[in-house]
């Protein structure tokens, strides 16, 4: 049998990493729905990102274009401003996007950690850390941002996002920490601990990657609540217009061009409701990427 | 390597476990020394405390658990009931190798054997992971597998035999001295089960190795063992060499676990089971000794004092009726 060996031209952590990405690339190419849903989270980065470079800060109005139906020059019509609805969701992607972001981060980070720490100390810390998610469970979302609506302006998306993910985390955290409880009686787990191996190492390398599908999962959730959620809040027009974006586009498009009764605005309607669906569809296909990639047992041929 | 063979004496060790009804031994003042280079095995009924005999020579008794008497002196180690913190993770691993009750879930699912093995090297801050590899391989092969398809398969592409030997070679790899195989073979096939036991003789043969291995099945004892100990109810009822004790067994609790093996010839019915059950932590007696209400030679004294532990020989016994029948 010893005599069989090969001497190895990289190094075996090398060989892993190039690995794992090869694995990427294969689950990514089983499912041609996969890649549509990567290019679609690509796409809205972007869009995000660069796409209100392209314009100026205040759009253009054409008078002589106003409230007018899908056409070759404008794709979704125009607002009764006669502005371009396409410009519009672009321009306001930045918002929806950057407070979702950041949502996200905050939900998966604060319920990821106050999870794990919960789950794997147990103990008195576990016992006031739930009591302290419990608590915060039962706030009820709509109404507090309702309520915060009346006292902040919520002009910059960061702190949308900040309120948003400061509301989301508790689910994550109930969800974490059950999944450790059962994970942590595993018989990995211990025998990591047998052989020695740190509680850094346990906790990160060994715990939270068997997590990983289910946070992102998670992840998955709130964002699209965020999205909702401040969309929400906008189209309900209890916030000022300070800004563009998709939830004041829903509110004027159906308050102020009458979508509901004007065949000509219903670009403006279905515009930003076409992003949104189009935002959860692709974070949906990362996400069973996000699944198989994780998981080796699916990977198999 | 400096570190041969280090001898183990556990001395007074007692574990309890807290409960609603307050804290319960599970393993209560047991003594048992491991002469270096010796394989020892430790035989018992579920729940006789004998995984957490084990557990608690990495001190690793999980909570609800803890060591709450006793020591456990390992050569080259000291006192690793007092160890804490990196001394004792250092020790876990590097000194003595673990092989895990249904070691075939003791890998992670998600990561190839080769990962973990590296994991396990970075951990410990071993400098030459290939050497690391390269002794992963030599073991493996040793083994009867092919070494370099195991370290990189995951545990779902191995079978359960594979992972036993891969949580073996887990276990030696990183040259411990002292090796503790807690049910090695239950859940295998009886040719697999041959394989591991001679895999694990020949291994402690050749690296020189201090073993103790934890089974519920006497004929996994008598093929490997040099030393045989028997627990019921959290105590070490008898020990001494494994043929002795296999052959003329003194403490009634023996005799009976000997007498309900079926023979290979002669009438089945010649095997009689034990009576009545062994007790759980909640229904261990007090006082007196654990395995008094299934005992042929139960006498009064049996009902309020523990019997100690005596020598007769190279044997330990501990039961009155023995005691005094050997000073009669």
């Amino acid at each position: 049998m010893s005599a069989t060996l090969i001497p190895e031209s990289a190094s075996a952590a090398g060989t892993m990493r190039r690995n794992f990405w090869r694995g990427v690339w294969r689950v990514m190419k089983r499912k041609p729905s996969r890649m549509a849903g990567v290019v679609i989270v690509v796409g809205f980065a972007f869009m995000g990102v660069f796409g209100p470079m392209f314009y100026p800060d205040h759009l253009p109005g054409d008078i002589n274009q106003i409230t007018k139906p899908p056409s070759w020059e404008h794709w979704f019509g125009t607002d009764p401003q006669g502005r371009d609805v396409l410009a519009l969701v672009i321009t306001g992607s930045r918002y929806v996007l950057l407070c979702a972001a950041v949502t996200a981060v905050i939900t998966v980070v604060a319920g990821t950690a106050i999870g794990l720490f919960s789950g794997f100390k147990r103990g008195r810390w576990d016992t006031v850390l739930m009591r302290i998610t419990d608590m915060k469970l039962t706030i009820p979302g709509l109404p507090l941002l309702l309520v915060l609506a009346t006292v902040w302006k919520f002009g910059s998306p960061m702190q949308m996002g900040l309120v948003l993910g400061l509301l989301g985390w508790g689910g994550v955290a109930r969800a974490v920490r059950a999944q450790t409880l059962s994970l942590r009686e595993r018989g990995f787990i211990e025998a990591a601990r047998g052989l020695g191996l740190s509680t850094t190492h346990i906790v990160s390398k060994e715990l939270l990657p068997s997590m990983a599908p289910y946070i992102a999962m998670n992840m998955l959730i709130s964002v699209t609540g965020a999205v909702y959620a401040q969309v929400g809040l906008f189209f309900l027009g209890v916030l000022p217009y300070e800004s563009d974006n998709w939830g004041v586009m829903l509110n004027l498009a159906v308050f102020q061009a009458g979508a509901m009764i004007q065949p000509n605005a219903l670009g403006y309607l279905l515009a930003p409701l076409l992003a949104i669906l189009l935002l959860t569809l692709g974070i949906v296909l990362v996400v069973d990427a996000m699944d198989e990639i994780f998981n080796p047992r699916l990977r198999e041929e | 390597m400096a570190e041969q063979a280090p001898g183990v004496r556990i001395g007074g060790l007692t574990v309890v476990y807290k409960t609603p009804a307050g804290e319960l031994p599970a393993v209560r003042d047991v003594s048992l020394t491991l002469e270096p280079g010796s394989i020892t095995g430790i035989v018992g009924e579920s729940g006789s405390g004998k995984s957490t005999l084990a557990l608690s020579l990495l001190n690793a008794v999980q909570p609800p658990g803890r060591i709450s008497a006793g020591s456990v002196e390992i050569d080259g180690l000291g006192n690793v009931a007092a160890l804490k913190g990196e001394e004792l993770r250092k020790a876990r691993g590097r000194h003595i190798g673990y092989v895990f009750q249904a070691a075939q879930n003791s890998l992670n699912p998600l990561k190839t054997v080769g990962k973990q093995l590296l994991d396990l090297g970075r951990s410990h801050g071993v400098e030459d992971l290939r050497g690391l590899v390269r002794d992963a391989k030599e073991l493996l092969g040793r083994m009867g597998l092919d070494g370099a398809r195991v370290l990189d398969s995951h545990q779902h592409e191995l079978s359960g035999g594979m992972r036993q030997r891969v949580g073996i070679m887990l276990a030696l790899v990183l040259n411990a001295h002292l090796v503790v195989l807690d049910e090695p073979t239950t859940a295998l096939d009886m040719i697999t089960q041959a394989n591991i036991l001679k895999i694990v003789r020949e291994v402690h043969a050749e690296r020189g190795l201090t073993t103790l291995v934890i089974t519920h099945d006497i004929g996994v004892v008598a093929e490997v063992a040099d030393r045989l100990a028997v627990m019921y109810g959290g105590r070490l009822v008898e020990q001494g060499p494994t043929r002795e004790v296999l052959g003329s067994p003194s403490h009634p609790y023996t005799k009976g676990l000997i007498n309900a093996i079926p023979r290979l010839v002669g009438d089945i019915d010649e095997a009689r089971a034990l009576p009545g059950r062994p007790p759980t932590l909640a229904t261990v007696p007090k006082q007196g000794c654990v395995f008094r209400e299934r005992c042929a030679l139960r006498m009064d004294v049996c009902d309020t004092v523990d019997p100690e532990a005596v020598a007769h020989g190279p044997r330990i016994v501990a039961c009155h009726a023995v005691t005094v029948k050997e000073h009669a």
